[in-house]
């Protein structure tokens, strides 16, 4: 399978300013090797603050490395983040262009795409209204619709998703696993061993800004 | 391969340019919605500060004639468009923070996005200007089409200001404290109130360093004495703020990865 992301040898540390000069150093990763290939379906496990957030955030180019290397060989990567530039005041269209386009579509493409968003949200008419005026459920399902909209070869999910009722999650399972199916890589963080055997095929275990392979 | 890397990096503005251009028209219409009147204050917002300024300077205060209230109007009309506009892109990234963290983005899209949503309604607000100042008598002619080259060269350089204001504030938070101070002091030295005649004329020369005044006097010329700007310092302005609007341009781009981590720490 074709290579789509390497990280070779990467730190990253925080400084936490402590007086006006005087900071200390928070090391988040310390030394991470991962390759990621095409059509994997990878799971990391660690605890909460363990610091996968920042892994994937490495992973998806929004940070760079303190030391190190992170090497996307033209993987489209997507890190699966809903509501994405959301604004209350702008209805559910406004806001869908502007999430897609943010996540990297051109205005024409997001445009072709809107009625397929707006059937998979399932909000009707209320896409007419100002985002504000929508539940938390609502806001996440728009925002779900726009991010399995977009073009990726490798899906970055920060915890499973549960997004809406019942029926909504199985539906955004059921596009999750299509998205997989047609090839598009996984990569998935939790702390919960269970999601990580349902959704994943191997599990690495992430400790101490460290990567090593699961029990 | 070489070649290949130059499209994709042309591309890649192109569709920043764009992003940042869509950003701004719904940050546009976003601010529309929360008022009732919505786009109609782009026009009655300066109109009231126009009338505001006449009332004070012309009426109460009988300042120098109509022609110091015009010379008033250019000036405040300008420098508003920039000062406001270098502080709205002054806290543009840390405001983007929920954005920045979630996308790998072109962090100039942040001030880009503010900084052409003011550009918008300075189009209104020099429209409302143009109608004022035809109304006291001041009717540029012909001249109106240098117009949109001062704008442009003001434009530039509120994309340098802004973008290097922008890119330093992550890095030193309290540049939202010091840059109010200094834009300040700016309005004081850029004739926005004086007339060239009160400065020492020793002193005067230096005017012709301050790009704000350069551009405050050009569009003084046009819109209200009806002359030619002096076109070798406006050049020259221009010249220097498109570079300048690179390198700040540039500054934001060497740091783009950067910033994600700056405003979490």
């Amino acid at each position: 399978m074709p290579l789509l992301i390497r990280l070779s040898d990467v730190h990253l540390s925080f400084r936490l300013r402590r007086s006006l000069f005087g900071f200390t150093e928070h090391k988040v990763i310390d030394g991470v090797n991962l390759d990621i290939h095409a059509g994997q379906r990878l799971g990391i496990l660690g605890r909460n603050g363990a610091g996968k957030s920042t892994l994937l955030r490495l992973v998806a180019g929004i940070y760079r490395p303190d030391q190190g290397c992170v090497t996307n060989f033209g993987a489209r990567v997507l890190m699966l983040s809903l509501q994405a530039g959301f604004d209350p005041r702008l209805n559910g269209w406004d806001n869908a262009a502007l999430s897609g386009m943010l996540m990297g579509l051109s205005k024409r493409k997001v445009v072709d795409r809107l009625d397929e968003i707006h059937e998979f949200c399932e909000l009707g008419d209320q896409m007419n209204d100002p985002l504000g005026t929508y539940s938390s459920g609502m806001r996440a399902r728009l925002g779900f619709a726009v991010a399995l909209s977009m073009d990726v070869d490798l899906l970055l999910i920060d915890e499973v998703l549960s997004v809406g009722d019942q029926d909504f999650q199985e539906k955004c399972h059921d596009a999750v696993r299509k998205k997989i199916d047609q090839g598009c890589a996984l990569v998935l963080v939790s702390h919960s061993p269970e999601n990580l055997d349902r959704w994943t095929d191997s599990v690495l275990q992430f400790e101490d800004g460290r990567i090593y392979i699961a029990d | 391969m070489r070649h290949s890397l130059i499209t994709l990096k042309k591309g890649s503005i192109a569709n920043d340019l764009r992003l940042a251009w869509f950003r701004a028209v719904m940050g546009a219409k976003s601010e529309s919605k929360s008022t009732r009147l919505g786009y109609l204050w782009w026009l009655i917002d300066p109109a009231m500060h126009l009338l505001v300024y006449y009332l004070a300077f012309g009426v109460l205060l009988n300042q120098g004639g109509d022609d110091y209230v015009a010379y008033l109007m250019v000036g405040i009309v300008h420098w508003l468009w920039f000062s406001k506009s270098v502080m709205n892109s002054c806290g543009s990234i840390v405001g983007g923070y929920g954005l920045i963290l979630q996308l790998p983005l072109n962090i100039c899209i942040f001030p880009l996005a503010e900084i052409l949503q003011d550009a918008m309604k300075q189009v209104m607000v020099g429209l409302v200007l143009i109608l004022t100042l035809w109304a006291f008598g001041h009717s540029p002619g012909v001249l109106l089409i240098v117009y949109p080259v001062i704008f442009f060269i003001q434009l530039l350089l509120i994309v340098s200001v802004g973008c290097f204001v922008a890119a330093l504030t992550p890095f030193f938070p309290d540049l939202r404290v010091i840059v109010p101070t200094f834009l300040q002091l700016g309005m004081f030295v850029s004739g926005v109130f004086f007339t060239r005649d009160i400065v020492p004329e020793y002193l005067q020369w230096a005017l012709n360093f301050n790009p704000v005044y350069v551009l405050l006097e050009s569009a003084r010329e046009v819109l209200i004495r009806g002359s030619q700007p002096d076109w070798l310092l406006l050049g020259g302005v221009g010249a220097v703020v498109l570079l300048t609007a690179t390198m700040a341009l540039g500054l934001l781009s060497h740091f783009n990865q950067r910033y994600a981590i700056l405003i979490q720490e």
